[in-house]
């Protein structure tokens, strides 16, 4: 939950779910805290207190179905993943990424359109970001060998630095067209995990 | 980010094959500004699976009693559903996925109604829906990290919980779009009078502890308006319906009822669940 805004019913219910201890105490303090959410959170309070009972009954017809669906929904989320570990993470994903790894936005995008040699950069980085976006450092291996994209229309917008280069960069360089700060490029160079 | 090397990291098809994964740490934040954690013993029992060989990792996911010493709680089994996902094609990961949603099956209120011979509509489409959420929400994952699973990680029935009330509340709002809000005493100016002696007689409701006989009272409590339902759960957390002090928390302010209303509310209740629970032999 982010301190500056008031948070979301969901991220109530959630961070409520996971408390250590679902009794009394909690449950007042979370009324008292979020007095909008009280029915949602007594609600809950009452699930999270259930006595739970053991289903011994062998799967119908139905819930077969139900988990075939869901396997087939799964497998098919994966089918561009490893060709491309940047496959539908959208404009609001690549700007929480490159908030994540704390660098400039047309860095995440160098990696996107493959303009990064990805053997230039630091082990601890590439871990960081395989591990944002949910791919291996093999992905990216096989990703890297891959050739240069265009630009897409993401980055369309109009920039304050310089112009980007089209060939493969090191991740150095990549950083200093960027206009990452010195101090900060020793950090990175230096993230090697 | 900081990891924890366990096992090897090598990948093959076979099912002798070790789980061999690295325990990471979760990423969800705390609102105080600190990483959630999952429960120690979760992470020490990840540890020892990691060392097992795959097939030996499926035949303990199948076992389903909490109570077996080998069982694998549901928290270990999405953790390593989420770390293997670059296995996501071999026949063995999809065995593991499969025992996971099977598990959230497993875990929803059925649409059957007790009865055997009814079900209800409402509660079918909200299980429908949780599935199709959690399923996406690991769809979702393979490719860029979904924090809200993290939750599942550090209790899996009460994030479960949270996902059900949430998709129930909207449900609910979706239903009531076309439907007069529920009956309200107070706003209709109509209320009955409290019973007297009625509470204190119906509080032994709540004192027997036999298993059985609390899965029956559940189930009536199940059975009662939401209004009620709620006002019911809170007496038995130990809530005051009102106090004089204006700094405890009681029931009638944590629903923004008058205590007569909630009084009201409480009494129908309990009439329903003593006349419910009578056939038990336990009164």
């Amino acid at each position: 939950m982010n301190l500056n805004r008031k948070p979301s019913c969901e991220d109530v219910l959630d961070a409520f779910a996971v408390e250590p201890q679902a009794d009394h105490e909690t449950l007042e303090r979370y009324l008292r805290t979020y007095p909008d959410y009280a029915d949602d959170l007594i609600d809950l309070s009452r699930e999270l207190n259930r006595r739970l009972v053991e289903d011994d009954t062998s799967l119908s017809s139905e819930d077969s179905e139900v988990i075939d669906a869901a396997w087939k929904r799964h497998a098919l989320s994966g089918s561009s993943v490893q060709s491309d570990p940047f496959a539908r993470l959208s404009a609001e994903d690549m700007r929480n990424l490159a908030h994540l790894l704390e660098v400039p936005r047309q860095v995440i995008a160098a990696f996107r359109e493959r303009r990064v040699i990805v053997s230039s950069v630091p082990r601890g980085f590439l871990n960081r970001l395989a591990d944002a976006i949910r791919a291996s450092i093999k992905d990216f291996q096989t990703f890297g060998s891959l050739p240069v994209t265009e630009p897409t229309f993401a980055r369309s917008y109009k920039a304050h630095a310089k112009p980007i280069r089209t060939e493969p960069v090191t991740f150095e360089q990549l950083l200093c067209d960027a206009g990452v700060t010195k101090e900060r490029r020793i950090a990175l160079m230096m993230d090697v995990d | 980010m900081k990891t924890m090397k366990v096992g090897a990291a090598h990948v093959d098809s076979g099912l002798a094959g070790k789980v061999g994964v690295t325990i990471t740490l979760l990423q969800k934040v705390k609102p105080g500004g600190e990483l959630y954690k999952r429960d120690e013993r979760i992470e020490a029992l990840l540890v020892s699976l990691a060392g097992l060989s795959r097939e030996q990792l499926i035949q303990r996911s199948e076992i389903r009693q909490r109570t077996d010493p080998l069982y694998v709680p549901s928290e270990c089994l999405l953790y390593l559903v989420r770390a293997t996902r670059a296995s996501s094609n071999e026949h063995w990961f999809e065995r593991l996925y499969r025992l996971l949603i099977e598990r959230v099956l497993r875990s929803l209120p059925k649409a059957e109604n007790p009865d055997g011979k009814s079900f209800s509509l409402s509660r079918e489409a909200v299980r429908d829906e949780v599935i199709g959420r959690f399923v996406e929400l690991l769809a979702t994952d393979r490719q860029m990290y979904v924090e809200k699973l993290d939750y599942f990680e550090i209790r899996f029935d009460g994030a479960l919980a949270s996902l059900r009330i949430d998709v129930q509340r909207k449900a609910y709002r979706e239903e009531n779009r076309l439907r007069p809000l529920e009956h309200d005493v107070e706003s209709d100016g109509f209320v009955t009078n409290e019973v007297p002696g009625l509470a204190d007689e119906s509080s032994s409701l709540f004192q027997f502890t036999d298993n059985s006989y609390q899965l029956r009272l559940d189930a009536a409590i199940d059975g009662l308006p939401l209004q009620q339902r709620r006002i019911i759960h809170m007496i038995q957390q130990g809530f005051s319906i009102d106090s004089k002090d204006p700094d405890v928390m009681t029931i009638a302010r944590a629903l923004g009822r008058s205590e007569k209303t909630i009084r009201t509310h409480r009494d129908k209740a309990l009439a329903t669940l003593r006349l419910a629970m009578s056939g038990g032999g336990h009164r």
